[in-house]
């Protein structure tokens, strides 16, 4: 059975886009995941070509090449486990996580995402998680202590240096500043 | 100029989330100024329009933040009445502060200040409030003794029941009592 590989795929919203064009375009499929539609049948080279037109102009991407799956596949475990408050995978270790998921060597995945993504698997996590920090600021229902808690923070400190390495603001200026400053996921 | 109204959405995160979005509000033909991530600027705000946007978003699985602080102020009044009701066994060492972080699962902090912001009172003020209609309630319809009145309700003592009726009310629990059987001679 074949399947797509979407990239740029990061919360139900996207699947629901995705799902939105499978439909609009005839495309028979038994499940959709983020970065991955299982289909029941083979496309033609026709199919294929209006398919990812209509996902290229929302901003996703279909991707032919092997690396680049493997790289999508690594970003879309650490989307979910960052962004998606998954008690299960918490306490997991991350290279543990990826490695499981994906199925292949840390060492190797960890030189690939370097080697296409340009960016260390490590600085991917810190800069999604710093978004989601952002995001949590901002709904101003939880302090930083529980932010930094829920997020897996060792301390609050230590989420407020990474914070700052990153923005430039310590996540109190952040708030204060009252401005929206927060990225699409799929742009990091 | 037109006035812009800010509302804040929860769980937007990406381009598709904006774009659903867009759709939306416009299926439904709301004035859009413009949207970003997490917040939609709109040029009127009528509260027959917030809810049908609140419903749209829940389709897509987001939520207005608004109403999630609605939710939070509606378990807290709940949690209020459930325990000072006069029916309710009060535990060993018992703390409003701690039942309600343990149900609501947030900080009571956190909480409190929303609370306070979106009613205009703390929630300790609305417990005194609740708990002295209480006390009036069960000293103008039943016969309980003021000790068994604030045992109900969980007060430490007759004092601290009594003096914060007078606080309230200006009057003392048992004037007024007497002032209610009066009342009820006359008619």
């Amino acid at each position: 059975m074949s399947s797509l590989h979407i990239k740029n795929m990061v919360c139900a919203r996207c699947i629901r886009a995705v799902t939105d064009i499978l439909v609009e375009k005839g495309v028979h499929y038994n499940n959709i995941e983020l970065g991955k539609v299982d289909l029941t049948e083979e496309l033609s080279s026709d199919q294929l070509e209006s398919l990812r037109e209509a996902l290229g102009s929302i901003g996703f991407e279909l991707l032919d090449d092997n690396k680049s799956k493997i790289v999508e596949q690594i970003k879309n475990v650490i989307v979910n486990l960052v962004h998606s408050q998954n008690d299960d995978d918490a306490n997991y270790k991350i290279s543990n996580l990826i490695q499981d998921k994906v199925g292949m060597d840390y060492h190797y995945l960890s030189s690939l995402f370097s080697a296409v993504a340009g960016i260390t698997i490590e600085k991917y996590v810190i800069q999604q998680k710093v978004e989601r920090v952002k995001e949590l600021i901002t709904y101003d229902e939880k302090n930083i202590s529980e932010i930094a808690y829920e997020l897996g923070y060792s301390s609050v400190q230590h989420l407020s240096q990474q914070f700052k390495k990153v923005t430039g603001l310590t996540p109190s200026q952040f708030k204060q500043l009252n401005q929206n400053l927060r990225k699409p996921l799929d742009g990091i | 100029m037109q006035m812009s109204h800010r509302i804040q959405i929860k769980g937007m995160v990406c381009q598709r989330c904006i774009m659903l979005v867009k759709n939306e509000l416009d299926a439904i033909g709301a004035p859009i100024e413009k949207i970003v991530l997490g917040e939609v600027y709109l040029h009127r705000s009528e509260a027959e329009l917030l809810s049908e946007i609140s419903n749209r978003l829940q389709m897509l699985g987001l939520q207005l933040l608004e109403d999630k602080q609605a939710t939070i102020v509606k378990s807290v009044e709940e949690l209020v009445a459930l325990f000072y009701n006069g029916s309710y066994d009060f535990p060993y060492n018992f703390r409003f502060a701690k039942e309600i972080e343990k149900n609501i699962g947030v900080s009571y902090d956190k909480i409190s200040s929303l609370y306070l912001s979106s009613t205009g009172t703390t929630i300790e003020q609305y417990i005194i409030q609740y708990r002295i209609d209480r006390v009036k309630e069960l000293l103008a319809c039943t016969q309980e003794t003021l000790s068994n009145i604030a045992y109900m309700l969980g007060y430490s003592s007759v004092a601290h029941v009594s003096s914060q009726f007078k606080l309230i009310t200006g009057i003392t629990p048992s004037d007024y009592r007497i002032s209610i059987a009066q009342e009820a001679k006359m008619l």
